[in-house]
């Protein structure tokens, strides 16, 4: 044996894993940044923790958020928040200085990449109110637009029926605003219990067009948060007795829309669970309890 | 008795020689070639030894070969040399496998055990694969479990990583890859794996093309999106056998070499039909054109390089890549209008005029190389 050359290698594996675990430990020392306790609404738990097919045994929890603006009835779709503005945008690390009159703008805005920022995400806050009662003035609008015959009454119910559910089972987590630096947003939302701060990725569009009642709006540039990094959430062994039962053995990896199919039949969620996340933003679960409408 | 000494003292020298298996192995190709070519010559009566020259020439050639292939298994005969190539596939797919089977072995026993027996497994599984390279090493003087073995440990160190960011919920970043780009590069060096030496240098070409996009601002992921990332880290690549020397690693140079400018033309290439890919603030046409010309003069540069220092492999990717360039900017500027038949018939052409060039420059380096 050239011990050698085996002790190089088996140390370089035995300090990367070190260092990693180093860094776990890190994450999770001292006091956490976040502690809250979410639901099933929020945080679904599926089969699977990316890997292939129904093979896999793992379960995770996959962290879900809604976006100010962002309704899942496509007429009312817009393109992200009105607080995530140009000057927001600049903020975050982009150049905005090209006029946005320019012949050029459109081609050089819609260039633009992805960026890795904090995004601070509300539960049942105000901006969850907001949200919802937006999705009922929807409802009210497009019901005055089956009066004017502009829209069937088929679409509306459709409507009303997606907004009973919602009500009762789309997550209350909303995101309220992003940055570059976490100690900053944590001072301005400082209730670890109401306020997650965990990187997301954002990006930037470049909007001009018509509205849908055919007026003009001028260009216009308008940031969405497209996901947050760390959406899925390892559940460790001790927690699969309790929550392997509302998988229904369905996978993330197979159908993505399958596994939340409990969202899509209006029931009240089945379990909460508390989450911390530490030093470096990232989450575990520290507890899973069972409500009422499990049994 | 002094006989035996020399003998033996002939086999230390050679063994020195042969410091690695590649240098024993050129070594006997030499002979071969050279063996024809005096048998050539002897035909050709131009050159005749003695019977007592010829014997004792065969003989050393003989003791050399049955030496390299004790100490080194080499090929010493064509029909070895095809083997070997065969093993060498077999090899690599047997590790694909392999590699494959601890993947979905890990997701199948997942949700079955506790963290801390999920963490040993995956700090284990590396560490065992290593030290059956050492082992397999000790067993075998050709490479080709070692390698296995060598692509299996890779695996295991990538998932390793992987799952690791699964369990604890780690953000994605791409520093993993100058991990794995590491390991890969440490065993290739180790074990003198050249498949693992390529796996090494994707990694660290995810990696240097990753951060030159974080230095932009931009999440990491996306370095894809702005292929101007990877020429920098491919003239890094390139140009890493002429800052450190491999005298004990012949063939890794070639495959640096080869890998980096492939990666450049590769880039330059999309970047010359996607302009609004690039990071420059220009109108995408005149990026294109811009991107063109540098395919064109890089391509032709590369066959340039590969002729002047004798690396034919960088003649020969110069020359597909010149080619490509051509091809597709013909495909621009008239698949659209021109008859199909026109337009092959004129690729045809193209093909005979390039032929034509090829050859007359060949002839000329013919002529400086006979002056």
């Amino acid at each position: 044996m050239n011990w050698r050359r085996l002790g190089v290698s088996v140390g370089f594996l035995v300090l990367t894993n070190a260092v990693v675990l180093a860094g776990v430990a890190y994450n999770r020392s001292g006091e956490p940044d976040v502690e809250i306790t979410l639901t099933e609404r929020e945080v679904p738990v599926s089969l699977g923790t990316g890997g292939p097919n129904d093979e896999d045994t793992g379960l995770a929890l996959h962290l879900r958020w809604q976006s100010p603006n962002m309704r899942w009835h496509s007429f009312q779709h817009e393109s992200g928040p009105a607080w995530f503005d140009q000057a927001k945008l600049e903020a975050v690390g982009y150049d905005c200085s090209l006029p946005l009159s320019d012949l050029d703008a459109a081609l050089y805005y819609n260039r633009q990449l992805p960026r890795e920022v904090y995004v601070v995400l509300e539960y049942e806050g105000q901006a969850w109110a907001d949200w919802l009662k937006a999705w009922g003035e929807d409802l009210l609008s497009a019901s005055a637009k089956v009066a004017a015959g502009q829209l069937s009454q088929q679409n509306v119910d459709k409507h009303r029926e997606g907004y009973e559910r919602v009500s009762i089972t789309a997550a209350r987590l909303v995101a309220i605003d992003v940055g570059k630096d976490a100690v900053q947003l944590r001072q301005q939302y400082p209730e670890p219990h109401r306020f997650i701060i965990t990187r997301a990725q954002v990006r930037l569009a470049f909007k001009e067009g018509k509205t849908e009642s055919g007026e003009d709006y001028p260009p216009h540039l308008r940031g969405s948060v497209t996901h947050v990094l760390t959406e899925e959430i390892h559940v460790p062994y001790e927690w699969h007795s309790v929550l392997t039962r509302f998988t229904e053995g369905r996978s993330s990896y197979k159908n993505f829309q399958n596994s939340f199919a409990w969202q899509g039949d209006p029931k009240e969620p089945r379990y909460e669970i508390t989450l911390r996340y530490g030093k470096r933003h990232e989450p575990w679960i520290t507890a899973v309890r069972l409500l009422p409408a499990a049994s | 008795m002094d006989e035996s000494i020399a003998q033996t003292s002939t086999k230390r020298a050679e063994s020195r020689e042969a410091r690695d298996r590649t240098v024993a192995q050129h070594r006997v190709d030499r002979i071969h070639a050279f063996q024809a070519e005096l048998a050539q010559l002897q035909g050709e009566g131009l050159l005749a030894l003695s019977v007592e020259q010829h014997q004792r020439l065969t003989d050393h050639h003989t003791q050399l070969m049955r030496t390299f292939e004790e100490q080194f298994d080499v090929d010493t005969t064509a029909g070895q040399k095809q083997l070997s190539l065969g093993l060498r596939i077999v090899s690599f797919l047997g590790a694909l496998a392999f590699a494959a089977s601890v993947l979905f072995f890990f997701y199948r026993i997942w949700g079955l055990i506790s963290t801390p027996v999920q963490l040993v497994i995956l700090i284990g599984a590396p560490l065992v694969a290593v030290v059956g390279m050492e082992w397999t090493k000790r067993q075998e003087q050709s490479p080709y479990f070692t390698s296995l073995i060598g692509l299996v440990a890779f695996a295991a160190c990538v998932i390793n990583l992987n799952l690791f960011g699964s369990i604890f919920n780690i953000t994605p970043s791409h520093n993993a890859f100058l991990v794995w780009g590491a390991f890969a590069l440490l065993l290739a060096y180790s074990y003198d794996l050249k498949l693992l030496l390529v796996a090494g240098m994707i990694c660290v070409l995810t990696y240097l093309s990753a951060t030159m996009g974080t230095w932009r601002g931009l999440y990491w992921l996306s370095f894809g999106e702005r292929p101007e990332n990877f020429i920098p880290a491919g003239f890094m690549l390139f140009f890493i056998p002429a800052v450190i020397p491999h005298q004990h690693y012949r063939d890794f140079p070639r495959y640096y070499r080869l890998f980096g400018m492939l990666t450049v033309l590769l880039a330059v290439l999309i970047l010359s039909h996607w302009g609004e890919g690039s990071y420059l603030r220009i109108a995408a046409h005149h990026i294109e054109t811009g991107y063109q010309l540098l395919g064109f003069v890089l391509a032709g540069l590369s066959m340039w390089i590969g002729i002047r220092w004798g690396w034919p492999a960088l003649t020969h990717l110069g020359s597909t890549f010149f080619v490509i360039d051509l091809y597709t900017k013909f495909y621009d500027w008239w698949w659209e209008w021109m008859p199909k038949y026109l337009f092959f018939l004129t690729l045809g052409l193209m093909a005979i005029l390039l032929m034509v060039i090829f050859k007359r420059l060949r002839a000329q380096l013919t002529k400086d190389a006979l002056a």
